[in-house]
């Protein structure tokens, strides 16, 4: 997830002192980087949130920074992660934060023990006491830290409990390394047999009630309980966003806008220029810049963004992502996918740029390059969506419906082909279930923010582009000499009327730019439909285009890109035919 | 001696012969470790086991079945 600390290369040198947070995926070190440095960064429940590595400044100190390394299971330097992260430990540094899960104390301690092993100081946090407890899990801090030589401090990151500790260590140990009271012998070893007899001589088990999230944790697995779970979360997921965002921009957004906006604008731009001026079609005509500019972004597409990442950041953070990605793993297989591939291709419908990135957790090229090819290609952003159920939805929910199904159908399909196509195999799956969390309410609304702030960043500025250039070309009747050079696409083949090339051209800024300008045409349900289509299926946004340059290189980027173009006139094309062959759909 | 992918319900085993594969090795699966069946996934889909009878994980059915196991009894369990 692109975020707003800095992503470091691997050769960056400060003069300062460096901590680095170490540990297993998804044992809580980013919450922990987030509290020692003040810096947002994502965070989720499941392996692989962080792809690329983040620093800061310990808070109130300048010349420390610590260091987010994402998640690893070991320094053996197996996996393209592990390199990465051993790598950045033997650049430079001063002092090792491990985090340990303390509800599974014997794997953790595997990459524990290694660490503790290489000549650096390391201070334990023993993580997720919380959870620990309410599974029965009792852990002797004081044995843990005889046998490891080294301080361990027992925290509950999402509540900030033993920080203070925390701090007060790493300035201590960094200020006088000589401070640290441990050491090892030649004798310590970090065998199989060493682990497990430290994780049995420090735990202690008592099997207690099951909790009604134990419960929740077997439902959503089993077959018989998890796939009607499962339809039920999609249909509630999007019941939320689609029906709460319809009445947010009827009951409030929509009036405001015209009633008291769309009136004011307008007026202040009579007593500027003269109504029949070019440059007050420009500004509140029928593409102004000051009405679409704000009634796009704002009225049209922000209420479903709020929406959606309110859904997602649950999702992640209940950890309910990877059990579904367990459930339809199976069907997943048929598309050269992995269950787990769930997760980015979830958050595609977010945006696809954090879903390509994070792809990086994949286990294969070959699986990375699927996944962002269907992302891409069919996976519809929420800002697309938003315009989807401004176009479709206000008239036919059923339109709606169709739309996804369409897109789920090209999904599997083009996921059939391409795990032909492409070389290389699937590596079996295997997928670490999460411990289902209730999601805290001060991370869900710090994420739901964090990704609202980098949608208005990122879409504002380009939407207001589109719609001056639009403005600019229909003003101007450049419009006219494109509508006449693509007529036989979009009038014969598509069956929209000339003017819908407009969108075709702001399509290529951004996603949803290819379907808004369609909502002032007065279409019949078939262009609707044959429009929203070529809008899904049509170029990747350019910032994805960016992305897929920088994570694959151009030729792929390139070659995505041209299959965008050619699957969206040739689907469009063939369902209008065969809408016009049986009478339309209405 | 049977393969993980037999495993029925209820049942805990011992793991016995693992084939070369470091990620499994780094979830914490190795010769003598104990899992306990969980579910089977529909659609050839994977095998959940618990590892150290808390933590799921979940494992493809092509590597379950060449993970050789023994049962035991569940009373052994920790
Ligand atoms: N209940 C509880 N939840 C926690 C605690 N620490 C972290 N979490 C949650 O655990 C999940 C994982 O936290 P992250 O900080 O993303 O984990 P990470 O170690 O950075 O994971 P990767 O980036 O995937 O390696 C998040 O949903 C957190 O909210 C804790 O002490 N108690
Ligand atoms: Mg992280």
């Amino acid at each position: 997830m692109k975020c707003h600390s800095e992503e470091i290369g691997m050769t960056e040198f400060s003069g300062k002192k460096r901590v680095l947070l170490m540990g297993n995926p998804n044992v809580g070190k980013s919450v922990i980087f987030s509290a020692l440095t003040n810096k947002a960064v994502m965070t989720a429940n499941y392996a692989g949130t962080t792809v690329s590595a983040y620093k800061g400044n310990l808070i109130g100190v300048d010349d420390i920074e610590v260091i987010d390394v994402p998640g690893i299971y070991s320094l053996d330097a197996t996996s393209e992660a592990e390199m990465a992260a051993v790598k950045m430990y033997e650049e430079k540094t001063d002092l090792v934060v491990c985090v340990l899960d303390a509800t599974n104390l014997e794997r953790n301690l595997k990459l524990g023990l290694e660490l503790r092993k290489k000549q650096c100081p390391v201070i334990y946090l023993l993580n997720m006491c919380d959870i620990a407890e309410r599974k029965g899990i009792r852990i002797d801090k004081k044995k843990l830290e005889e046998r490891l030589q080294a301080p361990v401090i027992p925290t509950v990151a999402v509540r900030r409990a033993g920080f203070q500790r925390l701090f007060l260590l790493i300035k201590k140990y960094l200020k006088d390394p000589g401070s640290y009271p441990y050491s090892i012998n030649a004798s310590f070893t970090t065998s199989i047999e060493e682990i497990s007899y430290i994780a049995e001589s420090v735990q202690e088990r008592i099997e207690p009630q099951p909790s009604k999230i134990d419960r929740w944790e077997k439902w959503t697995l089993q077959p018989l309980t998890g796939v009607p779970i499962a339809l039920i979360v999609v249909i509630l997921s999007l019941g939320f966003v689609v029906g709460v965002g319809k009445a947010i921009r009827a009951v409030l957004l929509l009036p405001l806008l015209n009633n008291y906006y769309v009136p004011f604008v307008e007026s202040l731009a009579g007593l500027l220029v003269s109504d029949e001026s070019m440059i007050y079609q420009i500004l509140v005509g029928e593409f102004g810049v000051l009405i679409k500019g704000i009634e796009w972004p704002f009225a049209l597409i922000l209420p479903y963004v709020i929406l959606f990442y309110i859904v997602l950041s649950i999702l992640e953070d209940s950890g309910y992502l990877p059990r579904l990605g367990v459930l339809i793993d199976g069907v997943f297989k048929k598309i050269g996918l992995h269950g787990g591939s769930v997760i980015p291709v979830t958050m595609g419908y977010g945006c696809a740029v954090p879903a390509i990135i994070g792809t990086r957790a994949s286990s294969s090229r070959k699986e990375r390059i699927i996944i962002a090819s269907l992302v891409t290609l069919a996976v519809p952003c929420i800002a697309q969506t938003g315009a989807f159920i401004a176009l479709l939805g206000d008239h036919s929910i059923l339109l709606l419906f169709a739309i996804f199904l369409v897109s789920f159908f090209i999904m599997f399909i083009s996921g059939t082909i391409l795990n032909r196509k492409i070389s290389g195999v699937l590596e079996p799956t295997l997928i670490e279930v999460p411990n289902l969390l209730m999601p805290s309410k001060q991370a869900l609304w710090r994420k739901v923010w964090m990704r609202t702030k980098h949608f208005m960043i990122e879409a504002e500025i380009p939407m207001i582009i589109g719609i001056l250039v639009a403005a600019l070309t229909i003003e101007t009747g450049v419009l006219n000499y494109f509508s006449v050079i693509l007529e036989p696409v979009v009038v014969s083949w598509l069956g929209l009327p000339p003017e819908a090339s407009v969108a075709l051209v702001l399509g290529v800024i951004r996603r949803e730019l290819a379907v808004l300008p369609l909502l002032g045409m007065d279409l019949t349900v078939n262009q609707m439909f044959v429009g929203a289509l070529i809008a899904l299926l049509y170029l990747p946004c350019m910032s994805v285009f960016f992305v897929l340059i920088k994570e694959f290189r151009i030729r792929i980027a390139a070659t995505i890109t041209a299959a965008t173009i050619i699957l969206a006139f040739l689907v469009g094309g063939l369902v209008n035919q065969l809408l016009r062959l049986f009478g339309g759909l209405l | 001696m049977k393969s993980l992918y037999d495993l029925k319900k209820c049942e805990t085993c011992a793991v016995i012969q693992i084939p070369e594969c470091p990620a499994l090795h780094s979830l914490g699966v190795h010769k003598g470790c104990k899992l306990s069946y969980v579910m089977k996934s529909p659609w050839k889909g994977p095998l959940v086991v618990a590892t150290n009878g808390s933590r799921e994980l979940a494992i493809d059915y092509v590597l379950a079945k060449q993970i050789m196991v023994e049962e035991v009894r569940t009373n052994e369990m920790p």
